[in-house]
């Protein structure tokens, strides 16, 4: 199992307490392996790419701005 | 006098007025000692107002290094308060991006496999529609906080602004 998914997966079991409720907390993720000289633009968005998807696969709506737009700032 | 001995004195006396009336110490007095074994001044240039001018000199020195070092403490607090988030320790997005440019740097050099992950939150629009932004924000807190608690302390953790958190690890260890 990748480091990622154990980490998601751990975030997934802690819920935050916010003023007295529970809520539920779930992660999509992306891992890059950083390449020699690359630009960290390219490396975030890199990330972003694999995040994105899976958060497109797995039908959950895309809340917010995603990381690109974050990035372009 | 010689033309040499003047310029001295002129640029001592300009260092050591800048002292004042400060207190000659028996600490200061052996400094000017161990000044004039390091400066290797010949034992007849040592006229009383040389020694004096230099003995206000040191002080100055002393004094400068001083502030220096409660102005570093200083400098390095406020370096240390701008990279966070409070409360948790999470990079700014500022912070971050330099880290993780030098992680990219310890890849070049070093041949060190290093691995940037990226953490975003489902559903956040929902979390703030319902609770708040406030809810929103401690929502990303959380999980960097999270995240905080299972991995090494050397890997980075930061925001960028969006609705993700950010981590740079080592993946392997370097030869």
């Amino acid at each position: 199992m990748s480091k990622a998914l154990i980490l998601a997966r751990t975030i997934a079991g802690t819920p935050l307490v916010w003023e007295g409720r529970r809520i539920a907390m779930s992660v999509a993720y992306g891992a890059h392996g950083l390449a020699p000289g690359e630009d960290p633009q390219e490396a975030l968005a890199a990330a972003d790419r694999p995040t994105y998807r899976q958060k497109r696969a797995s039908g959950r709506t895309l809340a917010g701005a995603s990381l690109k737009q974050s990035v372009r700032r | 006098m010689k033309i040499r001995d003047q310029e001295l004195l002129a640029r001592l006396r300009t260092l050591g007025s800048k002292v004042g009336g400060a207190a000659r110490t028996a600490g200061a007095a052996a400094n000017v000692d161990d000044a004039i074994g390091l400066l290797g001044l010949p034992e007849q240039e040592l006229t009383p107002t040389v020694r004096s001018a230099l003995h206000h000199l040191i002080e100055e020195v002393a004094e400068l290094r001083q502030e220096l070092l409660t102005t570093q403490g200083r400098l390095a607090e406020l370096e240390r308060l701008a990279d966070e988030d409070s409360p948790a320790p999470i990079s700014n997005r500022r912070a971050f991006l330099r880290s993780l440019a030098r992680t990219i740097g310890y890849v070049e050099r070093y041949g060190a496999a290093c691995s940037l992950l990226y953490f975003d939150v489902n559903g956040l629009k929902s979390i703030n529609d319902t609770h708040g932004h406030a809810a929103g924000d401690a929502a990303l807190i959380h999980v960097a906080t999270v995240l905080r608690a299972h991995i090494r302390a050397s890997d980075v953790i930061g925001r960028l602004g969006g609705d993700g958190v950010l981590l740079t690890r080592p993946t392997r260890r370097m030869r």
